[in-house]
């Protein structure tokens, strides 16, 4: 088989298409180590003979016809299910699901026909309090069953779920003051050897689950058979999290995997993204930033600090299974996800628990699982938000100096820098204060959403609907000076410039999963979201009217007594233009394919194949007739610009894992072996188009004259495949192992040997030690370490270099030329990172204190440093090369503490602290180009700055200039971009289960942010300023101003309110709630800036970003009301 | 367990298989098309004779580029050219459109150090010859004799690179190699006598191939006398350039219209001959070139009077009505609008080579040559001096006519140190100069222009080697 081929073929036919398909594969309990119930139901007391007496069942249909011949029990239970349309709830993990059943009926009701399919077992119906569904569960056995007793088996018993009746395995159980223990059996059975006639204390211990302790009394020639039922508690540990081998309990998982259940945090934040999301969980490790408050503006996701210094630290993003794109973009493809359409999102923080996700996941990763469908009738959720936001707190006023040239004599602003070089006489200092009416560009805005999810489903099929709409405008506005000066130069002021920042988006989300057999399911995803966002010349030149930049363009706000050209004042630039409107469109996934595929008891094979596939078009016209008096339109007709992204991500993963956890062995050790291989491709094209002199009338991107400086032609793949084995190990139940290797290939990876990551880790339940001794201080207690390794690969073109065409002239005559653009290095190896982790968790003080610590220490070797070719080679810029080393530690500490918990109130109070240490180890000997300020023992994410050593006024006219300052020679470390601590405190009071108080803080500290705009706020254009600001200011022409900055951010405060049960049943409804949010209530600073939490550059660089010009997070206030059928 | 793990055995046994199977192709499996960016052409293009040719004249247009580009430098850095001077910061060798770092800074006078670059012309002669040789590889590769004459010219352009780093540059420049994609190969450092023996062997492999092009093999023969007298071998340089006619040249033609280079940027060749023509005001980011006689003492007096010149640099004379008091400026008019045609090799510098190579065997042949060419523009025959260091003060004086601004005169002040013995405390500019003659100083050590500092980037590289000139 041509594989290759089959892919291409799938690749042509879905990339046209511009839709994509994907599987996704649910693992059933199974692939945990300890079966537990996997049906939470609600547990009837009606047996069947009693619910014939129900009204609701008098008339029951006799439609059931049976012809079965071997077929198992859970078949046939489908089977009637099916038939008679009634919603049958059952664990087929129990063993009597799979005996083989011979019968045949005809024209039976429901319940006959259970009744003479459970004969036989000890399994009975019954009917749940729903008063619809059956359920089925083991019988209770009578008490005082016997077997002869002897010497060598003196009592022998099962251990069931209180719940559901499931068997329990590996639960231990011993007696008291002997010697003598056992652990259950997958059939939850254990026996107990060597006891003589007497009484006797037994101890029964499973995670999970409440101990239990029993007296039993042995006595001669009778042998004892007990049933004891364990009741599961609430423990964090005991929860399900995703691997990427399958699902795990957390138990299991020797890393710490934050799981955030979507629908409480949104039910306290006003969520509208992931990254919304992500920051209001307030997650130790993980860090949002953010490119500024406008809406669909970029953020940034950074789990455990940043590693590298040229390849993408973005963590992989996993949506039910496959993988969509992460990376920071405006607005971000990870924000497109609808928040509604999420069920849980889980952090896995570091290599050591995302080895096996292979290539690309030493960031971390980020898994997110879609709202799945639940049997039963359909449920209706709708919800209604509406958000309220502006921006607080005044800016500071900016200063601009007017002047003239001394040869030309033209009227000009005159900079730091102008005046410095006398290249400007300045006369006057313009004061504009960016908070006047005149000329505030800020406003309210608000974010409309409604929402409608319906699910529901039988046994058999279960189907999610998701769909969303949101409109928002941001706060920015045109201000009325603008819209004057417009109007002066003979531009209509239309609509999108009077509200510039506008995005519309909506959202589909479909879930549908099939049991087609016994043994096969098949789950499918679509995702859809199309978002609009319009932006245009008064986003781009914010920072221009925000902070009173000079710039002649800008004359109208800083040009007192007319000092400026008047002329000027009409030169409205070409960046000015208020026609760029960007359609933003993205289709997000969709998926198919089966494959659950239960081969045997614990054995399962998964098959996912998906894709995500993204389109982005932005478009800009600028018609002749809108060109006004603009200079860039004087020798052009039209202008037209297009661009478009094509996006497109495969998924293509086969996963096989079973359960060893049966036999005699099994009492001591079990065993879950995975093998898996999985392969994923990206692709991003880019092509853009920009035409000049576009004739009147004709809009095309035919039209007119090529452009050639918007004129491009961007192509960017990337592949891998890889393969790993892993196996998890239990030992006795407390102990826990999880060893594992993947290798990869990739489109970039010219050495398998160098992508080989293994990983190995334990868990030890402490607390379930036999010689733990219960106490209340501290009920649960578990201690776990992993190591791991993972990678980032190179770039493509880093590797193999690049030509481009060009232009040149030979002969006087224009030829087309090849130029060597880049030369490439064949030896680059992928970035590696090996992560040390370790941490426990413990309950306290009768499970009202959950503390989780862990330390981590990642190392990052091979960092690929784009360093300086020497200038033999030409003028060929840089190459990468493996060069560099970079260590990150991190202590994470979460609490969470239920400090009041009784009927009435439940009082939460949640900690998370963060300490993040990163620093460059090694960085080799070659010449870092000039864009990598990087210093060996310092973060990566440094900022360095000339500092102002001394300055005085020698010729004594108020005004420094740049022989009257003295700099240090070498730049000094200021501080990194990255918060050394990060802390978040919140709380929540629910009151009679009806009313839900909860607020949220945020605090960081020890980082330094860039910040231009006091470039025009202080120096030496204003002769009034402090001499020590204008030393600050001529040391800007050796780099930005940076300031040191510790912030604590009252993030959100909200009071939620649920209808009680008779107002639900006046409106037939099954829950209302209402909620009032408040969201960036209060910000208490050092920093002289509006909002250190925003800046400008996060896309291009490591959070060495800029906020001295970039909107600030708006303040929301937000009124959610949902109401469910 | 038995079942479980027979099972699990199968299905490892059947993922293996599958990998097995597609083991063989498993990188097919990753393969991805080669990444653009824009413009970048598919990495197969330079492979076909269109990328090829393209690669070619990209070596031949990167070379007029550093030409145009290092011909003004050396005017500016010798005394052939200097720059109205404007604001405090403005240096003669310090004009702030260079501004790439890695170009080298220029080194004048034992303690100042001009804070600025030179153009980028260093940089485009490495390109150029990089992208001569990876040029004729691949048309080497196509195996098609009609790409004779651009396997021939690759090897004199890359033998002009190396030509004229030599002339230009310190002792020790290195010469690296791109050899196959993702591979780079680092150059020791060569001596300038090594690299004056390089060009020479590149001359040669041109001169090999049969070819007809007769301004390609003009342009080797030509480099290759340069490339020798750069040796101090004047016989064999002399024999080397003998049969070029006077028809025979290879020149650049340039264009009016912008250029674009790598970078993405435009250049308009000789701009900066041009700039600000004769405008009557200056802004902050313009500058005009003026000639002065006796720049830094030992100068050239290039007129006495600018209504009695040579014709071979022909000049005007404009009073500029600034805010600063200057006297009349002289412009030269040899390199004037946008569309000349640049003489890289011509009959002339055959002439020159031959009368220098006669003046070194004392043959008086050598003055009939100098005024066989000054015939050929209509000048009147010169005398020949008795004493041996006025013979060849006018030799050299008649090459620094005949190759105003063309790049040569930094080489002849080295050459006339390195092998005629004299002191460069007379040869080179020294001392202050120009209008603002507090701002502009030369020095006398340097006699060349330093090595590029990121050089010690190159593990092979050994610095500047201490044989000035």
């Amino acid at each position: 088989m041509n594989w290759v081929n089959v892919w291409k073929a799938l690749h042509t036919k879905v990339g046209y298409a511009g839709i994509f398909v994907c599987s996704v594969v649910y693992i059933s309990s199974p692939g945990m180590l300890i079966s537990q119930g996997a049906l939470a139901v609600d547990d009837g007391s009606l047996t069947p003979s009693q619910v014939n007496k129900q009204n609701n069942l008098k008339k029951p249909g006799l439609n059931i016809k049976l012809d079965i011949k071997d077929s198992s029990l859970s078949f046939v239970v489908r089977t009637i299910g099916k038939q008679s349309g009634r919603q049958i709830v059952f664990n087929d993990a129990l063993p009597e699901f799979r005996k083989k059943v011979r019968m045949s009926l005809n024209e039976s009701d429901v319940w006959e026909a259970l009744n003479k399919s459970l004969k036989g077992t000890e399994l009975q119906a019954k009917l749940a309090s729903d008063g619809t569904t059956i359920v089925i569960s083991p019988s209770p056995r009578i008490k005082g069953d016997t077997v002869k007793s002897n010497e060598e088996v003196s009592l022998r018993g099962v251990i069931v779920d209180s719940a559901n009746g499931a068997v329990l395995a590996g639960a231990a159980v011993t007696v008291s003051g002997k010697n003598i223990k056992d652990v259950t059996n997958s059939k939850g059975e254990f026996t107990l050897r060597g006891l003589s006639a007497g009484e006797y204390t037994l101890s029964i211990k499973l995670f999970g689950y409440s101990p239990v302790t029993r007296v039993v009394k042995i006595v001669p020639d009778k042998v004892v058979s007990l049933r004891l039922v364990l009741t599961a508690m609430s423990t964090s540990l005991s929860e399900v999290v995703t691997t990427a081998a399958g699902q795990r309990r957390r138990v299991e998982v020797p890393n710490d995997i934050v799981k955030i259940n979507v629908e409480e945090v949104a039910a306290r934040s006003p969520v509208r993204s992931v990254a919304d999301i992500l920051e209001a969980s307030q997650i130790p490790g993980v860090q949002v930033q953010r490119g500024g408050g406008d809406p669909g503006s970029a953020t940034k996701v950074r789990i455990r600090g940043v590693k590298s210094i040229s390849q993408s630290n973005d963590p992989v993003v996993i949506v039910d299974g496959i993988w969509v794109d992460g990376s920071t973009g405006s607005p971000s493809k990870l924000d497109d996800i609808d928040p509604t359409s999420i069920e849980s999102i889980e952090i896995v923080r570091g290599p050591s628990a995302a080895t096996l996700y292979g290539q690309d996941a030493s960031n971390g990763v980020i898994v997110i699982t879609t709202k799945r469908g639940r049997p039963g009738p359909t449920r209706w959720n709708a919800s209604y938000k509406r958000d309220w936001g502006q921006v607080y707190g005044k800016q500071p006023l900016s200063y601009a100096g007017i002047g003239y040239h001394p040869v030309s004599r033209d009227r000009i602003s005159c900079t730091v820098q102008a005046v410095i070089r006398y290249e400007c006489i300045q006369e006057a200092v313009s004061v504009y204060d960016p908070n006047d009416p005149m000329y505030g560009a800020e406003g309210s805005g608000t974010n409309d959403k409604y929402s409608l999810q319906l699910d529901g489903g039988s046994n058999s099929v279960t189907y999610s609907i998701t769909g969303s709409l949101e409109n928002e405008i941001g706060v920015r506005r045109s201000s009325p000076l603008e819209k004057a000066r417009f109007r002066r130069v003979g531009y209509a002021v239309y609509d999108h410039f009077i509200l510039p920042s506008q995005l519309s988006r909506r959202n589909l989300t479909t879930n549908l999963n099939l049991r087609t057999s016994e043994k096969m399911t098949i789950d499918l995803t679509g995702m859809t979201s199309q978002s609009r966002l319009t932006d245009n010349s008064i986003s781009a030149n914010w920072g221009v009217i925000s902070n009173g930049i000079p710039t002649t363009t800008q004359s109208d706000y800083y040009n007192p007594d007319s000092l400026l050209n008047p002329n000027a004042q009409h030169n409205i630039s070409a960046s000015e233009r208020p026609v760029r409107t960007s359609k933003y469109t993205v289709g997000a996934v969709t998926k198919y394919g089966p494959f659950n595929y239960s081969v045997a008891d614990g054995t399962v094979v998964t098959a996912i194949l998906g894709a995500e596939v993204a389109s982005t078009e932005r478009s800009q016209y600028l018609a002749e007739t809108q060109c006004g008096k603009m200079a860039a339109c004087f020798d052009t007709l039209g202008q037209r610009k297009e661009e478009s992204i094509h996006e497109e991500m495969f998924t293509a993963r086969l996963r096989a894992s079973t359960n060893l956890n049966t036999g005699h062995l099994s009492r001591f050790i079990a065993i879950i072996p995975s093998i898996g291989a999985d392969l994923l491709k990206k692709n991003r094209r880019t092509v853009s188009v920009g035409k000049l002199k576009v004739p009147p009338g004709d809009r095309s991107i035919d039209a007119g004259e090529l452009s050639l400086g918007d004129t491009r032609h961007i192509l960017f793949e990337n592949a891998t495949a890889g393969w790993y084995i892993n196996a998890t190990i239990g030992l006795l139940q407390r102990v826990y192992f999880d060893v594992g290797i993947r290798q990869d290939i990739g489109s970039a990876i010219t050495s398998s040997s160098n992508s080989r990551y293994p990983k190995i880790g334990g868990s030890w339940l402490v607390s379930d030690e036999s010689f733990w001794k219960d106490n209340a201080w501290i009920s649960l207690l578990r201690l776990r370490s992993a190591v791991g390794y993972s990678a980032v690969q190179p770039d493509l073109v880093d590797i193999y270099g690049r030509y481009k065409a060009g232009r040149t002239i030979v002969d006087g005559k224009l030829v087309r030329s090849v130029s060597l653009d880049a030369t490439g290095n064949n030896t680059l190896r992928p970035e590696r990172s090996a992560e040390f982790e370790v941490g426990f968790d413990m309950d306290m003080f009768h499970d009202r204190l959950n503390i989780v610590t862990t330390y981590a220490k990642s190392t990052n070797k091979n960092v690929l440093i784009s360093s300086q070719l020497p200038s033999s080679f030409g003028s060929i810029a840089n190459i990468k090369e493996n060069i560099a080393k970079v260590t990150n530690r991190n202590v994470e500490i979460s609490a969470t503490s239920r400090i009041v918990e009784n009927r009435n109130a439940l009082v939460v109070l949640n900690y998370s602290l963060t300490l993040l240490e990163n620093r460059v180890k090694e960085l080799g000997t070659s010449l870092i180009a000039a864009n990598n300020y990087l210093v060996e023992g310092y973060p990566l994410t440094g900022i360095w700055s000339k500092k102002v050593m001394g300055f005085r006024d020698d010729n004594g006219d108020g005004m420094l200039s740049v022989n009257e300052v003295v700099l240090s020679d070498q730049n000094v470390y200021i501080g990194s971009s990255q918060p050394r601590y990060s802390a978040g405190y919140g709380g929540s009071v629910t009151l009679f289960g009806k009313v839900v108080l909860d607020s949220r803080f945020a605090y960081q500290s020890q980082y330094v942010q860039v910040l231009s705009s006091t470039n025009y706020r202080y120096g030496s254009v204003d002769i009034s300023a402090p001499l020590e600001d204008q030393a600050n200011e001529i040391r800007i022409s050796s780099g930005k101003p940076v300031k040191a900055i510790s912030d604590l951010r009252w993030n959100s405060a909200s009071i939620q309110y649920h209808l009680p049960n008779k107002w639900l049943d006046f409106v037939k409804a099954r829950s209302v709630s209402v909620s009032l949010q408040g969201n960036n209530l209060m910000l208490w600073s050092n920093y002289v800036g509006r909002d250190p939490g925003v800046n400008s550059e996060i896309l291009q660089s490591e959070g060495r970003g800029d906020s001295g010009s970039v909107l600030p997070s708006p303040r929301l206030y937000v009124l959610d009301f949902k109401i469910g059928f | 367990m038995f079942t479980n793990s027979y099972i699990f055995r199968n299905v490892a046994a059947s993922l293996m298989l599958i990998y097995a199977n597609i083991g063989c192709s498993l990188s097919d499996l990753v393969k991805v098309e080669d990444p653009e960016t824009q413009s970048t052409l598919d990495r197969d293009f330079v492979r076909s004779p269109q990328g090829a040719k393209g690669l070619f004249y990209n070596s031949l247009g990167l070379l007029q580029l550093a030409v145009n580009d290092r011909n003004l430098d050396i005017s500016l850095f010798t005394d052939e050219l200097t720059v109205r001077p404007f604001g405090s910061t403005d240096h003669e060798n310090s004009l702030s459109l260079y501004s790439d770092p890695r170009n080298p800074r220029v080194l004048i006078g034992e303690n100042f150090r001009i804070e600025g670059v030179l153009s980028p012309a260093y940089l485009r002669l490495q390109s150029s010859r990089i992208s001569a040789m990876q040029a004729r590889a691949f048309l080497k590769n196509l195996k098609n004799p009609s790409f004779n004459t651009e396997i021939a010219a690759s090897y004199a352009v890359e033998g002009y690179t190396i030509l004229m780093l030599a002339e230009d540059m310190c002792s020790g420049i290195p010469l690296s190699e791109v050899p196959s994609e993702g591979e780079i190969i680092y150059g020791r450092g060569l001596r300038t006598d090594e690299l004056f023996k390089v060009a020479v062997a590149k001359f040669d492999s041109s001169l090999q191939i049969e070819h007809d092009s007769i301004k390609y093999i003009t342009l080797a023969k030509i480099g290759k006398g340069r490339a020798l007298m750069g040796l101090g071998e004047y016989s064999k340089a002399a024999e080397a350039v003998a049969s070029v006619t006077q028809s025979d040249k290879y020149e650049f033609k340039y264009n009016e219209i912008a250029i674009p280079t790598s970078g993405g940027t435009t250049s308009q060749l000789f701009r900066y001959w041009t700039w600000a023509p004769l405008s009557p005001t200056f802004g902050s980011t313009t500058r005009s070139t003026e000639i002065i006689n006796n720049e830094g003492v030992n100068g050239l007096v290039w007129f006495a009077n600018p209504r009695q010149l040579d014709p071979r640099l022909p000049v005007t004379t404009q009073i500029i009505n600034d805010t600063i008091a200057f006297p009349p400026v002289v412009r030269q008019r040899k390199f004037i609008g946008g569309t000349l045609a640049f003489p890289l090799a011509r009959w002339v510098e055959a002439k020159m080579i031959e009368a220098e190579s006669y003046l070194n065997t004392d043959d008086s042949r050598w003055i009939e040559i100098i005024n066989e060419a000054r015939r050929s523009v209509g000048i009147a025959d010169t005398v020949e001096p008795t004493a041996w260091n006025e013979k060849v003060n006018l030799l050299f004086r008649e090459r620094a006519y005949w190759f105003y601004g063309e790049g040569v005169r930094l080489a002849d002040f080295r050459r006339l140190v390195r092998q005629y013995g004299r002191n460069p405390y007379n040869i080179y500019p020294s001392g202050a100069y120009g209008r603002q003659q507090l701002q502009n100083v030369y020095g006398i050590a340097y006699v060349y222009i330093p090595a590029p500092s990121d050089l010690v980037d190159n593990p092979k590289y050994d610095g500047c080697f201490n044989d000035n000139p």
